[in-house]
């Protein structure tokens, strides 16, 4: 088979994913202040607006923030193809999301709802751009990537049917549509953003990361394709059905397939080639470890719906099961791509900087000196320390100042990481630039 | 005769591939080729085989490894002569 290779156009400016990249920290230091602000009211609901405000800077401004960067680096890699406005699209995209962000994290938090009507169109657009530029990419039958892109077209639907839900809902806070059918449409919400488009996204992501940033066996193709099916036609049955056994069956199968790709990818991590630290793979085996008991709970709370007591201990698991989703799992699993990422994708712009002039490789940072060792172990464990209190300050209602300054560390420590490597990634930039 | 340099890629770490590969590159003489072993289709090693004027064949192998053979332009008729590059 003869390929066209890649042309310098097609994979995008390193400006492109590292602008999302690094913006993405900051959203999570924000997060981290409103936890310490309203420390007293925070977890007093899981419906309380400061909650609302600290998840969708998670949700949105970290963990979305950093899947659409990387959407605009690896969907090219895998397909050999541009998506279509390239940096023009990421722009409006990347400052459309930030500045929707903001207003609807300042109407939660200061109950300011007018502020939807802004963020609504805003979010909209942001949204609306990178599906259209995604999708039309996506829509073509005969692009590379295989599984990877299967699973990613699924995650696009899956974001799709989860902002609309959001948006409509925000519409309802602002009085610009009436409140009906609340309770059901935050549920979907919360399943196609959380079920669907992170959980998707990841997996389909990790069919790529993970045998080659760590050199394990590919996933099995029938398996890459069965689980993220189970998983979208979970969600539609959940969505579209009103049989209550029949919903069971969907949310079992669901879990079920979230479970069995858990376990599959840590059997894969456990057969790395090389037996190396790496930290990567232990933020690996934490997400995964949270996604198997996220899965658990929710099958637990689901089926124990009747039994009594209810309100005392469901209350808060349900935010648990949305502290380990997104804190957990989510943010996990990106805390450690980044430190992977970061670093491979200076060095190999880097390399392409170098094509006139040959002798300018041997000059480069190695790849490591974007992110020494240390940075990421400390990231673990400061990670590790903040998911553990959140879960403690949720269930317990103690420690949320300790929960709120730890998570500021950790965000702020990856904040600092990133934007130590893009530094070193400019400076190295202008001097090859100087030389060639 | 066509002379194969071999780069068994597989079990290489990004980016040890790609460096491995390209200082092999920078080296090839007329009638050598490299045949790199690989578990993805390395696209931005293309970029640099199109700015050393090199020629580049990719091959599906059974068990999902790809098989990359990296040639100069004067040396495509021998590799299809000795049946090394298939139409």
């Amino acid at each position: 088979m003869r390929m066209k290779g890649l042309s310098l156009e097609t994979i995008p400016a390193i400006h492109v994913p590292f602008r999302f990249f690094n913006t993405a920290p900051w959203m999570g230091v924000i997060a981290a202040l409103v936890l310490l602000m309203e420390a007293g009211s925070v977890f007093s609901s899981h419906w309380s607006p400061e909650l609302l405000a600290a998840t969708h800077l998670l949700t949105l401004g970290f963990i979305t923030m950093v899947m659409l960067g990387a959407m605009f680096q690896l969907v090219p890699v895998l397909s050999g193809e541009m998506i279509p406005g390239g940096a023009t699209v990421a722009t409006l995209v990347h400052s459309s999301l930030c500045a929707g962000l903001l207003l609807l994290v300042a109407g939660f938090y200061w109950q300011a709802y007018w502020l939807f009507n802004m963020a609504i169109p805003l979010l909209l657009m942001a949204f609306s751009v990178f599906l259209l530029a995604l999708g039309s990419l996506l829509l073509r039958r005969r692009i590379g990537g295989g599984d990877s892109i299967y699973t990613i077209r699924l995650a696009a639907l899956a974001l799709m049917v989860s902002v609309g839900l959001g948006l409509f809902r925000a519409a309802q806070y602002a009085g610009l549509l009436s409140a009906v059918g609340l309770e059901d449409g935050i549920n979907l919400h919360l399943g196609w953003g959380l079920g669907g488009w992170l959980l998707l996204l990841v997996m389909g992501a990790s069919y790529q990361v993970i045998p080659m940033f760590h050199v394990t066996p590919n996933y099995s193709p029938a398996l890459a394709k069965a689980l993220p099916t189970a998983v979208f036609v979970s969600m539609l049955l959940l969505t579209f059905v009103n049989n209550g056994s029949l919903r069971g069956v969907a949310l079992l199968v669901l879990c079920l397939a979230a479970i069995i790709y858990a376990i599959v990818s840590i059997r894969l991590l456990r057969r790395r080639k090389r037996k190396v630290a790496d930290i990567t793979a232990r933020f690996w085996h934490l997400a995964l470890l949270n996604i198997i008991v996220a899965a658990c709970l929710l099958l637990i709370f689901y089926f124990t719906a009747d039994v009594p007591p209810t309100s005392q201990w469901r209350a808060p698991i349900y935010t648990v099961i949305g502290i380990i989703m997104i804190y957990g799992f989510g943010v996990s699993v990106i805390m450690g791509m980044l430190q992977k990422i970061v670093p491979f994708l200076s060095y190999l712009h880097l390399q392409r900087s170098c094509m006139t002039n040959y002798e300018l490789l041997k000059t480069l940072p190695h790849m490591g000196e974007f992110v020494p060792p240390g940075f990421p172990r400390w990231q673990f464990r400061l990670h590790l320390a903040a998911l553990l209190s959140l879960l403690v300050a949720a269930i317990t209602g103690q420690l949320l100042e300790l929960c709120g300054l730890l998570l500021l560390l950790d965000f702020s420590w990856l904040g600092f990481t990133l934007a130590r490597a893009s530094r070193l990634y400019l400076a190295t930039a202008k001097r090859v630039a100087l030389h060639s | 005769m066509a002379v194969e340099l071999t780069l068994d890629a597989r079990l290489m770490e990004p980016p040890e591939p790609f460096d491995k590969a390209l200082e092999i590159l920078q080296k090839l003489q007329p009638g050598e080729y490299l045949c790199m072993l690989h578990r993805r289709i390395p696209y931005p090693l293309f970029e640099f085989c199109n700015a050393l004027s090199l020629e580049h064949s990719v091959k599906e192998m059974p068990a999902g490894d790809f098989e990359i053979l990296i040639y100069q332009g004067c040396d495509r008729e021998t590799l299809y002569a000795e049946g090394i590059l298939c139409a």
